[in-house]
């Protein structure tokens, strides 16, 4: 159980974030993607989404390709391995997370009514 | 952020459905630019059927023969425009490659080898089997012409065909237009024959499932679109 608080509390926070949390997957139930696409599955602006971007590429975990469609500027987005792999033990953590839920809850209170 | 997925996040079960749903539409947006054709579907079945028609209605006269020859050429093109200008309109999402499809594509190339060695031999023991035709080039550029035709289909298939209704239909497409140009108009008998009632069957399948990929991506629209509306 203890393992179980521990995964918990040390999740990986660039994954934990709920817009890169939204990013990650549905990236990684494609190949490829074009922003406007994600742009418009996420609801995110522009700006929001371009920033959560640049920390997921910062952190290895997308890919940004840029080049122009005849004079139209394109940007497409691959999630890597690295990120497949985060995003992954991620949901493995948060799955263990909710399955032991009230344990979880009681452990904290009771570690909360022994502090000082 | 989201309609479906709290600001404030607390990670829940309403939250991991709400992220299942984004990543389901995802999956259905993306089966557009592969697996599923929509109109593209029906335009290459009313194709076959067109052909077929033709086929066994009479001899085909020179521009007929031209006409069926390019028709794999005018489906790949309208349904590729339809895909990128049309299903793919909102960007461009594509899935990962199938690990088995390389390894069809390579048998597959293997298969038209064996045809292109069956034309050089055909070409030798009777050369007036690439003769006349809409294309009349003399035997040895007919042969050329149908050899080439054959080379490339690998690459179409690989390239544009990539659903099984495309693969069948793309195949009865591409080694008609391969003899039709090759100046072989009697090949009819063996496309409108047994051939031609596989490929009608498949082309009235390819119909109905086209319909119904074009309806769904209509609902799927729709969804996508309401992600972005206020709750």
């Amino acid at each position: 159980m203890k393992a179980s608080i521990a995964s918990y509390i040390n999740v990986d926070r660039i994954v934990h974030e709920p817009a890169r949390l939204v990013i990650l997957t549905v990236l990684a139930e494609t190949d490829k993607m074009e922003f406007r696409f994600l742009e418009k599955i996420s609801g995110l602006t522009k700006g929001n989404l371009s920033g959560h971007i640049s920390k997921l590429e910062q952190a290895g975990y997308v890919e940004v390709d840029k080049f122009f469609r005849g004079k139209v500027p394109v940007t497409s987005l691959k999630i890597t391995p690295i990120g497949r792999n985060a995003l992954e033990k991620y949901r493995k953590e948060l799955n263990g997370a909710l399955t032991h839920r009230p344990t979880i809850l009681s452990a904290i209170r009771k570690r909360v009514r022994s502090l000082p | 952020m989201n309609q479906t997925v709290s600001a404030q996040y607390n990670p829940s079960n309403e939250d991991i459905a709400a992220l299942q749903r984004l990543q389901n539409l995802t999956h259905e947006y993306a089966l557009f630019s592969r697996d599923a054709v929509g109109l593209g579907h029906v335009i290459g079945g009313a194709l076959v059927f067109i052909i077929l028609f033709l086929l066994r209605a009479h001899f085909l006269r020179a521009w007929e023969g031209i006409f069926l020859g390019a028709t794999p050429y005018i489906w790949i093109v309208a349904k590729e425009q339809l895909r990128f200008h049309y299903y793919q309109s909102s960007g461009q999402v594509t899935l990962p490659a199938r690990r088995w499809h390389n390894l069809i594509l390579g048998i597959l190339a293997a298969f038209f080898a064996l045809g292109i060695v069956a034309i050089i031999v055909a070409l030798k023991l009777s050369p007036r089997f690439f003769q006349g035709g809409p294309i009349a080039l003399g035997p040895v550029r007919n042969a050329t012409l149908c050899i080439v035709i054959l080379l490339a289909m690998p690459f179409l298939i690989w390239r544009y065909l990539r659903s099984p209704y495309e693969f069948v239909t793309g195949v009865y497409l591409l080694s008609l237009s391969a003899f039709l140009l090759s100046g072989n108009l009697q090949i009819g008998e063996v496309f409108g024959g047994g051939l031609g009632i596989v490929a009608g069957a498949v082309a009235l399948v390819m119909i109905l499932a086209g319909y119904a990929e074009h309806m769904k991506f209509i609902r799927l629209r729709r969804e996508i679109r309401a992600l972005k509306e206020p709750a």
